[in-house]
């Protein structure tokens, strides 16, 4: 099945933000009907205190890149709970944005 | 919401990562996600079955136009493709985003 540009437009959201958020994020987009979600940890470019770095108390991948698929209007209401919800217009708290998908075949 | 950001993937091979993030940011960049991934590409190296030297980095960065096209020459020239850090660069389109300051900053060590 292929979903053409015309018929609806679809997108790429990308949300990361930090790992204790996850579950909950996880929840609200599946609440939001959102399916296609991946998962990915990774880890931030702020520099820890280097004794915390040193003894390792600093976890290596402290961030989760959250990434699904979906149209543009489902991905806007996201976009907006995700201010809303979580906070997301604060600074320090996570960034998510949209690209645009040409086709997706599935 | 709507910008003229871009989203700039750069995928270096592993152990460059903080070096580009340290380039980078003096000409803007203000911060990335560094995810770690194994590379696959036409020549497959391996020594007695066990495949080598293919992880590598993935920094994903969300930068206005002109500081992607900085970041991007920046790259090209110190961990480009002919380097040890053999990086490659692409950058994304943004049509939406939230959670992010879109003023550029300039890094002052």
């Amino acid at each position: 099945m292929m979903i053409n540009e015309t018929d609806n437009k679809i997108s790429f959201l990308t949300i990361i933000t930090g790992r204790n958020k996850k579950d909950a994020l996880l929840t609200a987009l599946l609440d939001s009907d959102i399916h296609l979600i991946n998962t990915i940890y990774g880890k931030g470019t702020v520099k820890a205190n280097f004794l915390r770095n040193a003894l390792g108390l600093v976890p290596e991948e402290n961030k989760v890149v959250i990434t699904c698929i979906s149209t543009c209007v489902k991905n806007e209401i996201v976009l907006r709970m995700l201010e809303e919800k979580f906070g997301f217009n604060k600074p320090n708290t996570g960034i998510a944005f949209t690209a645009p998908i040409d086709k997706v075949s599935y | 919401m709507e910008n003229n950001m871009k989203a700039l993937m750069i995928v270096v091979n592993a152990g460059f990562a903080d070096d580009i993030i340290d380039a980078t940011r003096e000409v803007g960049v203000r911060g990335a996600t560094i995810f770690n991934a194994r590379g696959e590409g036409a020549h497959h190296k391996s020594i007695l079955g066990i495949t080598v030297d293919t992880e590598k980095d993935l920094i994903l960065c969300v930068v206005d136009t002109i500081t992607a096209e900085k970041a991007m020459d920046v790259i090209k020239e110190k961990f480009g493709i002919k380097t040890p850090a053999h990086s490659i660069c692409f950058t994304m389109p943004v049509d939406k985003i939230v959670g992010i300051n879109i003023e550029p900053l300039i890094y002052k060590p």
